[in-house]
C-alpha cells in the first residue's frame, strides 16, 4: 500500500462521514499530518474528483458564503471499501510479522 | 503576499485547467491561502496547479491554441520580407484553382475559436467587458478603412495611383532602396500592419482562456480585418502595370466573403 493510497483512504473516510469543503478537508488533515503539504493533499483531492469517487457541488452555508462541497459518490464508496481492506490485510500481516 | 501569490495561481490555473476546474480549484484556494499554518508551505502556484492538471486536456487545449495562433500567425507574416512568401504568394493564385489559403485559414481559425470557446451549459451570463467592445470598434474602423480603400481604387483608380499621398514614387518613399516595391507606402503599411493584428489576435485567444471566452470575437475579427488587409494588398501587388478593371475587382469577391464571414463569426462569438 502506497502512501497515496493512504492519504486517498484517509480522504474517502473523511468524506464519508458527511460532505466536506476544501478547506474543511485539508485543515482536519492538517491537524492530524501537521507535515503533509496542502497542495500534494489537494492534488490526490482533485484527483478522486476525477476519477469519479467525489462530487463537487455549490452548497448554502448559514450566514457565509455559498461554497462548493465534496460529496463521496457510490464508486467513492467502493474505493473506500477496497483501500479499508487493503489497510486491513496490511495491519494483519505487520501483527503477524510482531511490528507494533 | 496573499493577494499576489493567488492573482499568480489564478493565472496559471485558468491556462492550464478546463474553465469549470480552474473555478472549483480557485475557490477552494481561497480558503486555503488565507490561513496563515496551511499557508505557509503551499509550494509554487505553477507546480501547485501543474499537479492537479490533466496531462492530456491540457495538451489537448495546447494544440487548439497552437493551430488557432497558426492560423493567424502564418498568414499575418507570409508577405513580410522573410517570410513564408509562397504562403502569401498562393493566398489570392487564380492558378491554384479551389486552394485558396486565405480562406481556408480564416474558416480554420474561426470555426476553431468558436468550436472551443462554446458557450457552457450552467454558465452565467455577463456584462460584455468593455475592452472587448473597445477592441472591436477599432477592429471595425480597419475593415471600414479597407472597405474604402477598396471602394477608392474600383472608382477613381488613375486618380488613386497619380496621388502621390497614396501610391508616392519609389525614391520619394525608400530613397535608399529606390525599388520598384519599397516605393508604395500603401502596400507597406499593409503588410507590417497584419503584424499589431496578429498580436492582438494571439492576445484575445490567451484573454479567451483565461479572462471571459468572448475574447474569442476579437480573435475572429483581427483575423478578418487581416485577411481584408490583404485583399486590397493583392490589389496593389498584382502586378498589372495597367491595372484594369479585372484586376481591381479580382479580389473584390474575397474581400466580400471575408467580411460576411468575419462579421457573422464575431456575432456568434459574442454570444
Amino acid at each position: 500500500m502506497l502512501k497515496k493510497d493512504l492519504i486517498e483512504l484517509c480522504l474517502l473516510h473523511l468524506l464519508s462521514q458527511g460532505d466536506q469543503y476544501g478547506y474543511e478537508l485539508l485543515r482536519r488533515f492538517h491537524d492530524t499530518f501537521p507535515d503533509t503539504q496542502e497542495s500534494a493533499i489537494y492534488a490526490l483531492l482533485r484527483g478522486l474528483c476525477r476519477e469519479g469517487c467525489s462530487q463537487q457541488y455549490l452548497g448554502q452555508t448559514s450566514g457565509g458564503p455559498a461554497r462548493k462541497y465534496y460529496h463521496i459518490t457510490d464508486q467513492g464508496l467502493a474505493r473506500y471499501g477496497a483501500l479499508l481492506k487493503q489497510w486491513r490485510t496490511l495491519l494483519e500481516a505487520l501483527s503477524a510479522l510482531g511490528v507494533k | 503576499m496573499k493577494s499576489n501569490y493567488m492573482t499568480r495561481l489564478e493565472r496559471w490555473a485558468r491556462w492550464m485547467l478546463p474553465r469549470q476546474e480552474a473555478e472549483d480549484v480557485l475557490a477552494d484556494y481561497r480558503d486555503i491561502v488565507a490561513d496563515p499554518e496551511l499557508a505557509r508551505d503551499l509550494g509554487k502556484p505553477r507546480t501547485v496547479i501543474r499537479a492537479l492538471a490533466d496531462r492530456k486536456s491540457y495538451y489537448t487545449w495546447l494544440a487548439a491554441f497552437a493551430v488557432m495562433a497558426l492560423c493567424i500567425l502564418i498568414p499575418g507574416v507570409s508577405p513580410l520580407p522573410g517570410g513564408p512568401y509562397p504562403v502569401w504568394f498562393s493566398m489570392f493564385s487564380s492558378s491554384i484553382p479551389g486552394l485558396h489559403f486565405c480562406r481556408l485559414f480564416l474558416i480554420a481559425g474561426t470555426a476553431m475559436a468558436l468550436v472551443w470557446f462554446r458557450p457552457g451549459r450552467e454558465e452565467a451570463r455577463t456584462p460584455l467587458p468593455r475592452a472587448i467592445l473597445l477592441w472591436l470598434a477599432v477592429l471595425l474602423a480597419v475593415m471600414g478603412v479597407m472597405w474604402w480603400i477598396s471602394w477608392q481604387l474600383i472608382l477613381f483608380p488613375e486618380g488613386v495611383l497619380a496621388d502621390p499621398a497614396w501610391y508616392p514614387p519609389a525614391d520619394f518613399v525608400w530613397p535608399a532602396a529606390g525599388g520598384y516595391e519599397g516605393g508604395h507606402l500603401l502596400a507597406l503599411l499593409l503588410e507590417w500592419g497584419a503584424v499589431p493584428l496578429v498580436i492582438l489576435g494571439i492576445t484575445a485567444l490567451v484573454k479567451a482562456r483565461t479572462r471571459d471566452r468572448r475574447w474569442r470575437a476579437v480573435y475572429v475579427l483581427s483575423l478578418s480585418a487581416m485577411m481584408l488587409a490583404f485583399c486590397v494588398l493583392a490589389t496593389f501587388s498584382s502586378m498589372d502595370p495597367t491595372l484594369t478593371l479585372a484586376s481591381l475587382f479580382f479580389p473584390l469577391p474575397y474581400s466580400v466573403e471575408i467580411t460576411l464571414i468575419g462579421l457573422a463569426g464575431t456575432g456568434v462569438a459574442l454570444c
